[in-house]
């Protein structure tokens, strides 16, 4: 019987719902078997090696597989003690060492195996659980590379070190290895990866360079044409996908395209592709009008037509005729669309199209977004409609896309949220037999309704505006009736932020069962706000579960493009390749790194010791800011305006946010860790940093490092140092001005409240870095000229901190004085504003939104409490 | 207004209007990225006339002998995009798909005996329950557990319509591996 190497069983991947789905994670029969057979051809060549025989070391895989690794290791080390050189065993022998935990050993081990170079397959397989595990990439090629060395000619171990290979992003060793590949075995499939190689080697290199390599893969695939080796659609759109990244004429790629149609097997693929490539005129108009015939809602098809009929000069009578004749005769969004589509291609604001539209599919929720780009031609038209809404679900949905128009259009105010309301109350009926999870299209009043009370709030006011709480009191008041509305809980969370609470952002984030590729694209609304409010407990949890996926690309991704290589999806590869580098260089990943390095280190910052230890945990940010993606997702709340600004909080945070960061980074790397050249290096930027956003950060984590230059120069430099540091506490005054201000004029506590009194004890961490003589010089005991600015340093601090304290302490008293009778007044004006009995509000939730502002503000006085042990010591 | 294009692993970040309805599932990257490395074909989008995805369908081919055919995996529909037959069109590309590049008997899908919205559209666009499976899906709680229906279409290559003809019983899941 063979053996596979223990825990080849593929295990079903983690998300629930790949058992309902099916069987789809298990692996086909063919590769199963395929798999088998190679584990069975390779045992076999174990045997022939004079190896331990496999009857001994059953046992062994069957411990292992049971997860009993002390049993397998006793096992291992007894079969040892006869063969103590035995590749499998001391193979096996590592791969328990790093189950029960002893990485170092079960590392030292592999390395020696490796040292051997080992070229049998069972082996290498066995040695790569380990060096998985232990999360060792550059080994697992390493291993590979050397087998490949020892046995050029073994086909197999090539594949095996190709498919290495193409976990890493070494896209020019790819190449290498699979141009040697296709020289040596005479399958097709080895040209075919040489031709992905090297087109992924010209995706990520520069232009000129990446002409001539594409250049190169069109000869190549040319050759392959005239060979008759495209065999298959993959491969044919990989040959497109090269012409198409070269800028080549649509027509010579539907020349290749049309010489290997018989690849494409199902028309309506030719169709679209022909439509795409063949220059507009007669022959494109009769292919779209053939598509048409049989799809009259398919809208390339239609923009096929169009694009002709204006190209043929078509009279308009007759476009307009055949556009009627579909209408008639199918009935489609597409049709009636292609009346909007063509009117606005010429110009012509007639409201007829919009008014058959209307007709059409005014009563479907998909008419205002399939609008959207029309409305401005129509605004007199949409100002003339009027509707009264009724208990009839095609009423209430024609009402609902009124309204969302003359939003759109500027056409309604705050002033039109009550004749909203009321619509809801007359519509809302039409709902009730809807389960939960059904769209409830009376919502979308409560939705509309919410966003006319906060247009007009200021984000920075800091006396509580009763909108912001007779909208959560709409929203709310939704979410019971349909807890599934995601609309609804996007606007909570921004509306609960501006009001500096963040437990029911979370609470509702984690309703909407957020996971996998999403936590990149919606947690950063947020991520970005929940420590800049003072939680930075619950920031940094939130962090760490919503950064998770960034792991999961790490490890799952690359085993992807290992499957698309396997199964021949070539055209696949780069687009897995893109996917991976989205998320390794997300924004979003590099700004949660980013807030996650702020938080740690002030958390960090009771002494030296914590700030060092934070500090070496700390992942870098890059500094070439101009390689990420951005995949945060901003439109998917609806606000049925025109520009789509956010509601309330801040925009995303950006590039200037993140290279600040990034810089300040690593000077506070470089005089924690004492490594001046690396201070020298980022100082310069931080020092010029002009946005006022983070000017202050910026000067502070410059003037600091600038202290440590000093302080670590060959000569006395008192006078330079006494100026840096007095820098450091200009800013801070001017900060704590500030905060003060806002403090004093404050009669609620809310984001610019909260995020004023974070920000303040921010810099004073930074600033307090400079207090401390170890960091500042790398000598046991500073010179006395350090020693006595010092000092003085920390003597001028004194009063800064206890200002920040004062202030914060002024808060916690208003808390109670005004911003909780503030909270409770606007909880009754809602109730007792028009349609009051749709904005109710407990008692508890004011309690809650309390409990909340006390949670942050004593987060944030404890870390300033913190700091003044850190200054006075 | 539709476009039906084949899905691409860029769509995976501007699907949420879709992906936060509640009855849709979000997988991980392994089994989204699986389908697209073994079934690319199978695996289509909606896009509306501004490039939003309005929903999308993914599938593979499957079985032995006479059960080889063409698998619904997921079907969605984002909820403003419900009622206007995308459900059809996208269903229209699966069986396409199985039936002239991978030459099927038929096509199957598996439905939640409880969903009758979903049933009703799939017994217009012809299809029929070929058997019940006891505790198809799975709850954390054994109250959440539910039966799933296995509806079927023959496809031309089926000549005698042998694949649909309903079981006089129910299955168990274990009994339903095609592999």
């Amino acid at each position: 019987m063979s053996k596979r190497p223990p825990g080849a069983r593929r295990k079903a991947p983690t998300s629930a719902a790949s058992s309902r789905a099916g069987s789809a994670s298990t692996p086909s029969p063919a590769a199963a078997a395929a798999a088998a057979a190679a584990a069975a051809a390779a045992a076999k060549k174990a045997v022939k090696e004079k190896e331990v025989p496999q009857w001994q070391i059953n046992p062994i895989y069957e411990a292992l597989d049971s997860g009993n690794h002390k049993l397998a290791l006793q096992q291992i080390t007894k079969l040892m003690k006869k063969s103590p050189s035995s590749h499998i065993l001391r193979a096996l022998r590592a791969i328990a060492t790093v189950r029960l935990g002893n990485r170092d050993e079960a590392y030292q081990i592999v390395r020696k195996v490796m040292a051997e170079k080992p070229t049998d397959l069972v082996i290498l397989q066995t040695l790569v659980f380990s060096l998985r595990a232990l999360g060792k990439k550059d080994d697992i090629v390493e291993l590979h590379q050397t087998a490949y060395e020892q046995a050029a000619n073994d086909e197999e171990v090539a594949n095996h070190y190709f498919m290495a290979l193409v976990r890493t992003t070494d896209f020019a060793k790819w190449q290498q290895v699979a141009l040697s590949l296709s020289r040596t075995y005479p399958h097709p499939k080895y040209r075919y990866w040489n031709v992905v190689a090297t087109f992924l080697q010209a995706m990520h290199t520069d232009r000129n360079k990446s002409t001539v390599l594409l250049t190169l893969c069109e000869r190549m695939l040319q050759k392959l044409a005239t060979e008759n080796k495209i065999a298959n659609a993959e491969q044919l759109g990989l040959y497109i996908d090269v012409l198409t990244a070269l800028g080549r004429d649509k027509a010579v790629i539907k020349e290749v395209l049309d010489r290997h149609l018989h690849l494409v097997k199902v028309e309506e693929e030719v169709w679209r592709m022909h439509l795409d490539l063949l220059p507009s005129g007669e022959e494109r108009r009769d292919l779209a009008c053939t598509v048409l015939k049989k799809n009259a809602d398919d809208w390339a098809a239609w923009t096929a037509y169009l694009d002709s009929v204006i190209a043929l000069d078509t009279p308009v009578d007759d476009v307009n005729a055949y556009i009627d004749s579909m209408q008639t005769s199918a009935r489609t969004r597409g049709a009636f669309l292609a009346a909007l589509e063509y009117a606005r291609r010429r110009a012509d604001t007639d409201p007829a199209p919009m008014a058959a539209y209307w007709q059409f599919i005014g009563h479907k929720p998909c008419f205002y977004n399939d609008v959207t780009p029309y409305l401005t031609a129509y605004r007199d038209w949409v100002a003339s409609l009027t509707h009264v809404v009724q208990a009839t679900p095609k009423s209430a949905t024609l009402g609902v896309n009124l309204r969302k128009m003359r939003r759109h259009l500027a056409l309604d105010s705050i002033d039109s949220v009550d004749a909203i309301l009321d619509e809801y109350l007359a519509a809302r009926s039409v709902d009730e037999d809807l389960l939960p999870t059904e769209r409830r299209e009376a919502d979308e009043f409560i939705a509309l309704a919410a966003l006319y009370l906060v247009d007009g709030v200021d984000k920075d006011t800091v006396v509580l505006d009763g909108r912001v709480v007779r909208a959560i009191g709409l929203l709310e008041n939704g979410v019971e009736r349909s807890p599934k509305n995601f609309q609804f809980k996007l606007l909570l969370i921004r509306l609960y932020l501006h009001l500096g609470s963040v437990s029911r952002p979370l609470a509702l984030f984690e309703s909407m069962d957020i996971k996998s590729i999403q936590l990149d694209t919606l947690s950063h609304t947020l991520l970005e706000s929940i420590g800049d409010l003072g939680y930075l407990r619950a920031a940094q949890g939130f962090i760490h579960e919503s950064t998770r996926i960034y792991a999961d690309n790490e490890r799952e991704t690359p085993e992807m493009v290992v499957q698309a290589f396997t199964h021949g999806t070539v055209t696949q590869v780069p687009d897995f390749i893109r996917f991976y580098f989205r998320l390794a260089k997300s924004t979003a990943r590099m700004v949660a790194r980013a807030e996650s390095w702020r938080w740690s280190l002030v958390a960090a910052h009771r002494d030296v010791k914590g700030l060092k230890r934070a500090v070496a945990e700390s992942e870098e940010l890059p500094i070439d800011m101009e390689e990420l993606y951005e995949n945060r997702d901003v439109t998917v709340m609806e606000r049925f305006v025109e520009r789509k600004a956010e509601v309330l909080v801040p925009p995303p945070k950006d590039r200037v946010f993140l290279e600040m960061v990034a810089r300040a980074q690593r000077v506070v790397h470089g005089v924690v860790m004492g490594d001046a050249e690396l201070v020298c290096e980022n100082v310069k930027v931080l020092m010029d940093e002009e946005d006022a956003r983070y000017k202050a950060v910026a000067k502070v984590a410059a003037h600091v490092g600038m202290s440590y230059l000093e302080a670590t120069a060959e000569e006395e430099q008192a006078k330079d140092l006494g100026e840096h540091l007095t820098a450091i506490l200009d800013v801070l005054r001017a900060a704590v001005e500030r905060v003060q201000g806002v403090v004093g004029g404050a009669t609620t506590i809310n984001m610019p409240v909260l995020k004023a009194l974070t920000s303040v004890v921010e810099l004073l961490h930074l600033a307090a870095i400079a207090t401390h003589p170890s960091t500042l010089v790398t000598d046991k005991k500073p010179p006395a000229w350090i020693k006595s600015a010092v000092t003085k340093y920390r003597a001028d601090l004194q009063p800064i901190v206890e200002a920040v304290q004062s202030a914060i302490t002024e808060v916690q008293g208003k808390m109670t004085s005004t911003a909780t009778p503030a909270l409770r007044d606007a909880v009754t004006a809602a109730r007792n504003a028009h349609a009051g009995e749709l904005s109710t509000l407990s008692d508890a939730w004011v309690a809650q939104v309390g409990d909340d502002w006390a949670t942050a503000l004593s987060s944030i006085g404890d870390q300033a409490a913190q700091l003044a042990l850190v200054v006075r010591a | 207004m539709t476009t039906l294009r084949r899905f691409r692993t860029d769509d995976l970040f501007t699907l949420n209007n879709i992906n936060l309805d509640p009855l849709t599932e979000n997988y991980n990257i392994s089994f989204y990225l699986t389908y697209l490395a073994r079934w690319p074909d199978y695996f289509s989008v909606a896009e509306s006339a501004s490039g939003q995805a309005m929903g999308y369908v993914m599938g593979k081919a499957e079985g032995r002998g006479k059960e080889w055919h063409g698998h619904v995996t997921a079907l969605t529909v984002g909820p403003a995009f419900r009622r206007l037959g995308l459900g059809k069109q996208l269903m229209q590309v699966l069986e396409d798909v199985s039936e002239k590049i991978y030459n099927g008997y038929f096509v199957d899908l598996f439905v939640r005996a409880s969903n009758a919205v979903a049933i009703s559209m799939y017994e217009q666009l012809g299809y029929t329950t070929y058997r019940r499976v006891l505790e198809y899906y799975s709850g954390t709680r054994p109250e959440d557990s539910e039966d799933a229906l296995d509806m079927r279409k023959a496809l031309p290559r089926d000549v005698n319509k042998e694949s649909v003809i309903p079981l006089k019983h129910p299955v168990r899941p274990e009994d339903i591996n095609f592999d």
